[in-house]
């Protein structure tokens, strides 16, 4: 299954305790601001490692944030990307 | 003038979840989310309904919106079967976090827990929210 | 693979259009069919036919209706969506025999029929929404 959340708080948090092996989380739009790495934003600290996290890169430059200060673990993709992540994934599931 | 679809005669039966986690009063997005609901019904597909988070709530008895003007759910909810929509799930962990019990929900629903509904999920066809 | 595509917010309000838009732009260069837009609930003001954007800004409506005429991508309004935030015109649909004078280029106008028909024959089905 891939999420594709669209903000953080609630919708992240819910997408987060849900998420199970093999499943992939994309933060797009507002939700980009999750992948910072700081106490008020540690939601994405708690996801396993089976869990693939991605980052909409374009959202990212969008918004000033850069990757330094990002969890790790965070992959970053382009739109070519997130088309190869829906190809890859079944069924995809919106969290607004 | 609204155009209509020609469709095969003979449909193809997809599963689809229709999840609600938020709530519904007060927003016309539910009651028209729920009406993609019930016309994938109407054409032959296995629709579910999943209640969870904060969506858990809209199953609540004794729900006076009318008091409001507002659309009252619980009309929508008892005609489910009506429609051919007779899986209704509501997570047992959401119904737990919100102190409920199946005997404060206006209609019969299957309590699954998280893991049980990411299993049948993953095996669905297209997921729909709102 | 065939990907439909399901906009539930307004332009400009939210992202939930351009994120939408950029994706199938990336969907096309990848090879993969666009089957079908649907427009719903805020999402129909997407068609707003007399949006007038800023001339330094981006044009959120023409962009998709130069995505119908120059790709072929099909756009669908929901009537019911359309008709209950007054997006019809009914003067126009009673003059010239047609909704689709009311709404943009490259739009038209059905009901959730459409939306069936594009889930039951994609691949995928995307929401983009508030």
């Amino acid at each position: 299954m891939l999420y594709i959340v669209n903000k953080k708080a609630e919708a992240l948090t819910n997408c987060v305790a849900r998420a199970s092996a093999n499943d992939a989380i994309l933060l797009i739009e507002n939700a980009v601001f999750a992948a910072l790495a700081i106490e008020q934003s540690s939601v994405l600290a708690s996801v396993g490692d089976d869990v693939a996290v991605y980052a909409l890169m374009p959202d990212i430059l969008a918004r000033g944030i850069t990757v330094e200060r990002c969890y790790e673990h965070i992959q970053y993709l382009d739109y070519a990307g997130f088309v190869a992540l829906v190809e890859q994934h079944n069924p995809i599931r919106s969290c607004f | 003038m609204t155009q209509t679809a020609i469709l095969p005669l003979a449909l193809k039966m997809k599963t689809l979840f229709f999840i609600i986690d938020k709530a519904l009063h007060g927003n016309v997005c539910a009651q028209e989310f729920l009406d993609i609901a019930l016309m994938a019904a109407a054409f032959d597909q296995k629709v579910v309904l999943l209640f969870e988070a904060d969506g858990v709530n809209a199953l609540l008895k004794n729900q006076q919106a009318e008091a409001l003007e507002l659309k009252n759910i619980t009309p929508i909810l008892n005609a489910l079967e009506l429609y051919d929509i007779k899986e209704v799930l509501v997570e047992k962990e959401s119904m737990q976090a919100w102190g409920l019990v199946e005997r404060q929900l206006a209609i019969a629903v299957k309590v699954v827990s998280r893991c049980e509904i990411q299993r049948q999920i993953n095996l669905a066809d297209h997921s729909f929210s709102f | 693979m065939k990907i439909s595509i399901q906009i539930n917010a307004s332009p400009y309000q939210h992202q939930a259009a351009d994120t939408a838009w950029h994706f199938i732009q990336a969907a096309m260069a990848g090879g993969h069919e666009v089957y079908r837009v649907f427009f719903y609930h805020d999402g129909i003001y997407n068609a707003a036919r007399d949006s007038r954007p800023p001339g330094d800004e981006r044009d959120i409506v023409k962009r998709w209706s130069e995505l119908n005429s120059n790709d072929g991508v099909d756009l669908v309004v929901c009537v019911s969506s359309a008709q209950r935030r007054g997006l019809l015109e009914q003067s126009v649909a009673k003059k010239v025999g047609g909704y689709e004078k009311a709404i943009a280029n490259g739009f038209r106008i059905a009901g959730l029929g459409l939306l069936m028909e594009a889930i039951i024959d994609s691949d995928r089905h995307i929401t983009f929404g508030a």
